[in-house]
Protein backbone atom coordinates (compact mmCIF):
# COMPACT_ATOMS: atom_id res chain seq x y z
CA UNK A 1 0.00 0.00 0.00
CA UNK A 2 1.84 3.54 -1.09
CA UNK A 3 1.06 6.84 0.68
CA UNK A 4 -2.12 7.65 -1.67
CA UNK A 5 -3.83 4.27 -0.61
CA UNK A 6 -3.00 4.96 3.01
CA UNK A 7 -4.56 8.60 2.42
CA UNK A 8 -7.63 6.90 0.88
CA UNK A 9 -7.72 4.26 3.03
CA UNK A 10 -7.98 6.95 5.86
CA UNK A 11 -10.50 8.85 4.16
CA UNK A 12 -12.56 6.31 4.01
CA UNK A 13 -12.50 4.66 7.17
CA UNK A 14 -13.84 8.52 8.53
CA UNK A 15 -16.72 8.47 6.70
CA UNK A 16 -17.98 6.30 9.25
CA UNK A 17 -18.77 8.28 11.58
CA UNK A 18 -18.51 7.03 15.49
CA UNK A 19 -21.52 6.30 17.25
CA UNK A 20 -23.07 8.35 20.16
CA UNK A 21 -23.04 7.19 23.18
CA UNK A 22 -26.40 6.37 24.72
CA UNK A 23 -29.09 9.06 25.63
CA UNK A 24 -28.34 8.32 29.44
CA UNK A 25 -24.88 8.23 29.42
CA UNK A 26 -24.89 11.49 28.14
CA UNK A 27 -27.00 12.87 30.70
CA UNK A 28 -24.81 11.08 33.65
CA UNK A 29 -22.35 13.25 32.40
CA UNK A 30 -24.32 16.38 32.62
CA UNK A 31 -25.42 15.73 35.35
CA UNK A 32 -21.52 15.11 36.82
CA UNK A 33 -20.86 18.41 35.00
CA UNK A 34 -23.72 20.45 36.60
CA UNK A 35 -22.57 19.31 40.19
CA UNK A 36 -18.87 20.50 39.49
CA UNK A 37 -20.54 23.61 37.82
CA UNK A 38 -22.72 23.92 41.61
CA UNK A 39 -19.89 23.53 43.30
CA UNK A 40 -17.44 26.21 42.07
CA UNK A 41 -20.86 28.44 41.95
CA UNK A 42 -20.08 28.53 45.25
CA UNK A 43 -17.78 30.62 47.19
CA UNK A 44 -18.17 28.08 50.61
CA UNK A 45 -16.54 25.51 48.42
CA UNK A 46 -13.46 27.46 47.09
CA UNK A 47 -12.44 29.00 50.46
CA UNK A 48 -12.03 25.64 51.60
CA UNK A 49 -9.56 25.06 49.56
CA UNK A 50 -7.31 28.20 51.30
CA UNK A 51 -5.17 28.37 53.96
CA UNK A 52 -7.14 30.38 56.32
CA UNK A 53 -9.97 28.54 56.38
CA UNK A 54 -8.36 25.45 57.20
CA UNK A 55 -6.64 26.91 59.93
CA UNK A 56 -10.06 27.96 61.60
CA UNK A 57 -11.51 24.34 60.88
CA UNK A 58 -8.92 22.72 62.67
CA UNK A 59 -8.52 25.39 65.72
CA UNK A 60 -12.68 25.04 65.78
CA UNK A 61 -12.59 21.33 67.02
CA UNK A 62 -9.73 21.53 68.64
CA UNK A 63 -11.40 23.68 71.14
CA UNK A 64 -14.12 21.73 70.97
CA UNK A 65 -12.34 18.13 71.90
CA UNK A 66 -11.04 19.17 74.73
CA UNK A 67 -11.67 17.66 78.01
CA UNK A 68 -13.66 19.45 80.61
CA UNK A 69 -11.28 19.32 82.83
CA UNK A 70 -8.63 20.32 80.66
CA UNK A 71 -10.90 23.51 79.96
CA UNK A 72 -11.11 24.60 83.69
CA UNK A 73 -7.42 24.17 84.04
CA UNK A 74 -7.55 26.48 80.88
CA UNK A 75 -9.54 28.86 82.97
CA UNK A 76 -8.19 28.53 86.10
CA UNK A 77 -4.95 29.90 84.64
CA UNK A 78 -6.51 32.64 82.79
CA UNK A 79 -8.12 33.87 86.08
CA UNK A 80 -5.18 33.44 88.33
CA UNK A 81 -3.05 35.39 85.31
CA UNK A 82 -5.69 38.37 85.76
CA UNK A 83 -5.23 38.26 89.51
CA UNK A 84 -1.97 38.67 89.36
CA UNK A 85 -1.92 41.62 86.60
CA UNK A 86 -4.35 43.51 88.51
CA UNK A 87 -2.29 45.36 91.30
CA UNK A 88 0.59 45.64 88.73
CA UNK A 89 -2.39 47.57 86.60
CA UNK A 90 -3.27 49.30 89.57
CA UNK A 91 0.77 50.31 90.53
CA UNK A 92 1.30 51.38 87.47
CA UNK A 93 -1.82 53.61 87.27
CA UNK A 94 -0.83 54.61 90.58
CA UNK A 95 2.89 55.52 89.62
CA UNK A 96 1.34 57.64 86.68
CA UNK A 97 -0.59 59.69 88.82
CA UNK A 98 2.10 60.27 91.29
CA UNK A 99 4.51 61.45 89.00
CA UNK A 100 1.56 63.75 87.20
CA UNK A 101 1.16 65.34 90.43
CA UNK A 102 4.70 66.14 91.26
CA UNK A 103 5.49 67.54 87.81
CA UNK A 104 3.23 70.16 88.42
CA UNK A 105 5.04 70.70 92.23
CA UNK A 106 7.63 73.92 91.86
CA UNK A 107 10.88 72.56 92.81
CA UNK A 108 11.57 75.51 94.86
CA UNK A 109 9.12 75.03 97.46
CA UNK A 110 11.43 72.10 98.64
CA UNK A 111 9.49 69.59 97.41
CA UNK A 112 12.19 68.52 95.01
CA UNK A 113 12.82 65.24 97.62
CA UNK A 114 9.40 64.20 96.59
CA UNK A 115 11.13 63.07 93.19
CA UNK A 116 13.11 60.57 95.05
CA UNK A 117 9.88 59.67 96.77
CA UNK A 118 7.81 58.94 93.50
CA UNK A 119 10.12 55.79 93.12
CA UNK A 120 8.86 54.07 96.17
CA UNK A 121 5.61 53.81 95.01
CA UNK A 122 6.36 51.64 91.56
CA UNK A 123 8.96 50.08 93.64
CA UNK A 124 6.02 48.78 96.61
CA UNK A 125 4.03 47.95 93.52
CA UNK A 126 6.63 45.95 92.55
CA UNK A 127 7.43 44.02 95.85
CA UNK A 128 3.88 43.27 96.06
CA UNK A 129 3.82 41.77 92.93
CA UNK A 130 6.86 39.42 93.96
CA UNK A 131 5.21 38.53 96.77
CA UNK A 132 1.81 37.34 95.59
CA UNK A 133 4.27 35.45 92.78
CA UNK A 134 5.80 33.05 95.57
CA UNK A 135 2.43 33.23 97.26
CA UNK A 136 0.66 31.66 94.22
CA UNK A 137 3.83 29.35 93.91
CA UNK A 138 3.21 27.07 96.71
CA UNK A 139 1.67 24.06 96.25
CA UNK A 140 -2.24 24.22 95.66
CA UNK A 141 -4.01 21.46 98.41
CA UNK A 142 -4.76 18.25 97.73
CA UNK A 143 -8.36 17.89 96.62
CA UNK A 144 -9.97 16.44 99.72
CA UNK A 145 -13.71 16.05 97.63
CA UNK A 146 -15.15 12.75 96.73
CA UNK A 147 -13.43 10.92 93.49
CA UNK A 148 -15.99 11.48 90.57
CA UNK A 149 -18.40 8.29 90.24
CA UNK A 150 -17.59 7.18 87.20
CA UNK A 151 -14.10 6.14 88.47
CA UNK A 152 -15.52 4.93 91.77
CA UNK A 153 -17.77 3.00 89.79
CA UNK A 154 -15.77 1.02 87.02
CA UNK A 155 -13.72 -0.01 90.24
CA UNK A 156 -16.71 -1.69 91.76
CA UNK A 157 -18.11 -2.98 89.05
CA UNK A 158 -16.51 -6.32 88.55
CA UNK A 159 -18.27 -8.42 85.79
CA UNK A 160 -17.85 -12.24 86.35
CA UNK A 161 -19.78 -13.52 84.15
CA UNK A 162 -20.57 -12.31 80.72
CA UNK A 163 -22.99 -13.39 77.78
CA UNK A 164 -23.23 -12.77 74.46
CA UNK A 165 -26.06 -13.78 72.15
CA UNK A 166 -27.79 -13.26 68.71
CA UNK A 167 -30.99 -14.00 67.62
CA UNK A 168 -31.62 -14.00 64.41
CA UNK A 169 -35.34 -12.24 63.90
CA UNK A 170 -35.70 -12.15 60.24
CA UNK A 171 -34.33 -13.71 57.09
CA UNK A 172 -35.64 -12.42 53.30
CA UNK A 173 -34.67 -11.22 49.85
CA UNK A 174 -35.50 -8.09 48.29
CA UNK A 175 -35.59 -7.06 44.62
CA UNK A 176 -34.38 -3.46 43.26
CA UNK A 177 -32.92 -2.18 39.98
CA UNK A 178 -29.00 -0.39 39.77
CA UNK A 179 -29.20 2.80 37.64
CA UNK A 180 -27.78 0.57 34.34
CA UNK A 181 -31.02 -1.49 34.58
CA UNK A 182 -28.77 -4.62 35.89
CA UNK A 183 -30.80 -6.29 38.17
CA UNK A 184 -29.94 -6.91 41.67
CA UNK A 185 -30.97 -8.82 44.80
CA UNK A 186 -30.63 -7.78 48.71
CA UNK A 187 -30.22 -10.47 50.94
CA UNK A 188 -31.66 -8.99 54.51
CA UNK A 189 -31.52 -9.97 57.51
CA UNK A 190 -32.46 -8.77 60.91
CA UNK A 191 -30.68 -9.79 64.30
CA UNK A 192 -30.83 -9.11 67.72
CA UNK A 193 -27.79 -8.63 70.04
CA UNK A 194 -28.06 -9.02 73.44
CA UNK A 195 -25.34 -8.86 75.96
CA UNK A 196 -25.74 -10.04 79.65
CA UNK A 197 -22.81 -8.81 82.48
CA UNK A 198 -23.57 -10.00 85.66
CA UNK A 199 -21.64 -8.70 89.00
CA UNK A 200 -22.82 -11.81 91.18
CA UNK A 201 -20.85 -9.57 94.29
CA UNK A 202 -22.64 -6.36 93.77
CA UNK A 203 -25.95 -8.16 92.14
CA UNK A 204 -26.55 -6.46 89.53
CA UNK A 205 -27.11 -7.58 86.15
CA UNK A 206 -26.68 -5.16 82.93
CA UNK A 207 -28.41 -6.14 79.54
CA UNK A 208 -27.67 -4.47 76.08
CA UNK A 209 -30.19 -5.55 73.44
CA UNK A 210 -29.60 -3.79 70.09
CA UNK A 211 -31.54 -4.34 66.95
CA UNK A 212 -29.16 -4.85 63.69
CA UNK A 213 -30.41 -5.05 59.72
CA UNK A 214 -27.77 -6.81 57.32
CA UNK A 215 -28.27 -6.24 53.79
CA UNK A 216 -25.93 -7.41 51.39
CA UNK A 217 -26.05 -6.44 47.70
CA UNK A 218 -25.88 -9.68 45.24
CA UNK A 219 -26.01 -9.21 41.53
CA UNK A 220 -27.94 -12.04 39.75
CA UNK A 221 -25.48 -12.61 37.26
CA UNK A 222 -23.13 -13.92 39.39
CA UNK A 223 -25.22 -16.40 40.35
CA UNK B 1 -14.02 32.06 27.61
CA UNK B 2 -13.85 32.83 30.90
CA UNK B 3 -16.67 31.54 33.06
CA UNK B 4 -17.37 28.19 33.80
CA UNK B 5 -19.39 26.62 29.99
CA UNK B 6 -23.53 26.58 30.33
CA UNK B 7 -24.82 23.43 30.14
CA UNK B 8 -26.06 24.30 26.55
CA UNK B 9 -22.21 24.94 25.70
CA UNK B 10 -21.58 21.58 27.52
CA UNK B 11 -24.09 20.00 25.22
CA UNK B 12 -22.88 21.04 21.95
CA UNK B 13 -19.59 19.82 23.01
CA UNK B 14 -20.39 16.66 24.33
CA UNK B 15 -22.21 15.98 20.97
CA UNK B 16 -19.42 17.11 18.89
CA UNK B 17 -16.78 15.27 21.08
CA UNK B 18 -18.26 12.14 23.23
CA UNK B 19 -18.82 9.58 20.35
CA UNK B 20 -14.66 10.03 19.48
CA UNK B 21 -14.19 9.64 22.85
CA UNK B 22 -16.42 6.35 23.82
CA UNK B 23 -14.94 4.78 20.83
CA UNK B 24 -11.50 5.45 21.98
CA UNK B 25 -13.19 4.39 25.55
CA UNK B 26 -13.88 0.86 24.11
CA UNK B 27 -10.22 0.42 22.99
CA UNK B 28 -9.03 0.12 26.47
CA UNK B 29 -11.76 -0.85 28.54
CA UNK B 30 -12.98 -4.51 29.06
CA UNK B 31 -16.30 -4.11 28.80
CA UNK B 32 -19.21 -1.42 27.53
CA UNK B 33 -19.94 -0.37 30.33
CA UNK B 34 -16.24 0.40 31.66
CA UNK B 35 -16.25 2.08 28.38
CA UNK B 36 -19.04 4.49 29.38
CA UNK B 37 -17.61 4.78 32.93
CA UNK B 38 -14.21 5.69 31.54
CA UNK B 39 -15.89 8.28 29.33
CA UNK B 40 -17.78 9.82 32.14
CA UNK B 41 -14.96 10.27 34.56
CA UNK B 42 -12.41 11.60 31.94
CA UNK B 43 -14.73 14.34 30.72
CA UNK B 44 -15.21 14.80 34.27
CA UNK B 45 -11.75 15.01 35.69
CA UNK B 46 -10.64 17.02 32.33
CA UNK B 47 -13.24 19.87 32.91
CA UNK B 48 -11.77 19.82 36.49
CA UNK B 49 -8.21 20.64 35.36
CA UNK B 50 -9.30 23.48 33.36
CA UNK B 51 -10.45 24.90 36.54
CA UNK B 52 -13.42 26.10 34.60
CA UNK B 53 -12.15 28.11 31.96
CA UNK B 54 -13.40 26.10 28.79
CA UNK B 55 -14.35 22.38 27.78
CA UNK B 56 -11.49 20.63 27.88
CA UNK B 57 -9.11 20.04 25.33
CA UNK B 58 -10.03 16.68 23.35
CA UNK B 59 -6.34 15.53 23.48
CA UNK B 60 -6.81 16.00 27.61
CA UNK B 61 -9.52 14.18 27.53
CA UNK B 62 -7.91 11.15 25.05
CA UNK B 63 -4.95 10.81 27.78
CA UNK B 64 -7.14 10.89 31.08
CA UNK B 65 -9.22 8.03 29.18
CA UNK B 66 -5.87 6.33 28.73
CA UNK B 67 -4.26 6.79 31.65
CA UNK B 68 -7.46 5.91 33.67
CA UNK B 69 -7.66 2.56 31.97
CA UNK B 70 -4.58 1.65 32.48
CA UNK B 71 -5.25 2.38 36.40
CA UNK B 72 -8.28 0.68 35.92
CA UNK B 73 -6.30 -2.70 34.23
CA UNK B 74 -4.04 -3.34 37.06
CA UNK B 75 -6.86 -3.32 39.71
CA UNK B 76 -9.79 -5.12 38.17
CA UNK B 77 -8.08 -8.34 36.99
CA UNK B 78 -10.38 -10.53 38.88
CA UNK B 79 -13.29 -8.85 36.81
CA UNK B 80 -11.61 -10.03 33.26
CA UNK B 81 -12.38 -13.65 32.71
CA UNK B 82 -16.51 -12.72 32.99
CA UNK B 83 -16.70 -9.52 31.00
CA UNK B 84 -14.05 -10.04 28.77
CA UNK B 85 -16.74 -12.90 27.65
CA UNK B 86 -19.50 -10.14 27.62
CA UNK B 87 -17.27 -8.16 25.21
CA UNK B 88 -16.25 -10.66 22.55
CA UNK B 89 -19.76 -11.67 22.65
CA UNK B 90 -20.65 -7.94 22.55
CA UNK B 91 -23.08 -6.36 19.38
CA UNK B 92 -23.04 -3.07 20.23
CA UNK B 93 -22.06 -0.98 16.98
CA UNK B 94 -19.16 1.75 17.08
CA UNK B 95 -20.24 3.45 13.88
CA UNK B 96 -23.55 5.54 13.29
CA UNK B 97 -24.16 3.91 9.74
CA UNK B 98 -27.22 3.97 7.12
CA UNK B 99 -28.50 0.59 6.13
CA UNK B 100 -25.86 0.50 3.01
CA UNK B 101 -22.79 0.91 5.34
CA UNK B 102 -24.19 -1.27 8.26
CA UNK B 103 -22.01 -4.23 6.68
CA UNK B 104 -18.73 -2.53 6.06
CA UNK B 105 -19.17 -0.70 9.73
CA UNK B 106 -19.54 -4.44 11.28
CA UNK B 107 -16.31 -5.65 9.59
CA UNK B 108 -14.10 -2.30 10.36
CA UNK B 109 -15.21 -2.76 13.82
CA UNK B 110 -14.51 -7.15 13.56
CA UNK B 111 -11.22 -6.26 12.17
CA UNK B 112 -10.34 -3.42 14.81
CA UNK B 113 -11.48 -5.80 17.64
CA UNK B 114 -8.42 -8.46 16.17
CA UNK B 115 -5.99 -5.80 16.27
CA UNK B 116 -3.33 -5.28 18.84
CA UNK B 117 -4.18 -3.29 21.57
CA UNK B 118 -1.73 -0.08 20.71
CA UNK B 119 -2.63 -0.31 17.35
CA UNK B 120 -6.31 0.04 17.81
CA UNK B 121 -5.23 3.44 19.98
CA UNK B 122 -3.50 4.96 17.41
CA UNK B 123 -5.63 4.23 14.23
CA UNK B 124 -9.04 5.75 16.89
CA UNK B 125 -7.18 8.44 17.81
CA UNK B 126 -5.91 9.54 14.34
CA UNK B 127 -8.65 8.56 12.21
CA UNK B 128 -12.01 9.12 14.03
CA UNK B 129 -10.14 11.23 17.08
CA UNK B 130 -8.65 14.06 14.28
CA UNK B 131 -5.38 14.20 16.70
CA UNK B 132 -1.97 14.75 15.60
CA UNK B 133 1.07 12.32 16.08
CA UNK B 134 2.29 14.73 18.58
CA UNK B 135 -1.43 14.90 20.24
CA UNK B 136 -1.32 11.20 20.10
CA UNK B 137 2.06 11.27 21.61
CA UNK B 138 1.01 13.00 24.10
CA UNK B 139 -1.85 11.50 24.90
CA UNK B 140 -0.15 7.71 24.82
CA UNK B 141 2.83 9.29 26.59
CA UNK B 142 4.96 7.55 23.53
CA UNK B 143 7.29 8.47 21.40
CA UNK B 144 5.99 10.53 17.82
CA UNK B 145 7.97 8.32 16.12
CA UNK B 146 6.39 5.40 17.62
CA UNK B 147 3.17 7.03 17.03
CA UNK B 148 3.51 6.91 13.58
CA UNK B 149 5.14 3.82 13.10
CA UNK B 150 2.07 2.50 14.87
CA UNK B 151 -0.30 4.03 13.06
CA UNK B 152 1.56 2.76 9.89
CA UNK B 153 1.12 -0.66 10.67
CA UNK B 154 -2.22 -0.53 12.07
CA UNK B 155 -3.49 0.79 9.25
CA UNK B 156 -2.06 -1.94 6.88
CA UNK B 157 -3.52 -4.67 8.67
CA UNK B 158 -6.79 -2.93 8.79
CA UNK B 159 -6.69 -2.69 5.55
CA UNK B 160 -5.60 -6.26 5.02
CA UNK B 161 -8.29 -7.16 7.07
CA UNK B 162 -11.47 -5.65 5.06
CA UNK B 163 -9.82 -5.90 1.57
CA UNK B 164 -13.23 -6.93 0.18
CA UNK B 165 -15.14 -4.07 1.16
CA UNK B 166 -12.49 -1.27 0.56
CA UNK B 167 -11.18 -1.15 -2.89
Amino acid sequence: MNEFDAEEFEAELQTLKPAKPPQEALDRVQRELAVQLKQRSQPGSIITDTVGWVTVECGRPRAQHASSSQRQRHSQGLDRGRALLRPRTAALRLWILSNRLLNKLPVRNGLGLLRWVRWAVPVAAAVALVILLLAHRSPPPKQSGPRPIASSAHSLLKADNVEIDRHLIADFNAMGQLPNGDPVRFRCQQWLDKVWLRDSVAGLVIERTTPRLEIVPVRIETY
Amino acid sequence: MDKWPTDAEWQTWLDAHAPKFLLFARQNARSEADAQDLTQEAIVEAAQRQEGKSPPSPALVFATIHRRAIDWARREDRRANRELAAWDTGTIPWFDTGVEDRERAKLVQDAMRKLPENYRQVLTLKVWGGLTFAEIADSLNIPANTAASRYRYGLKELRKLTKEVFT
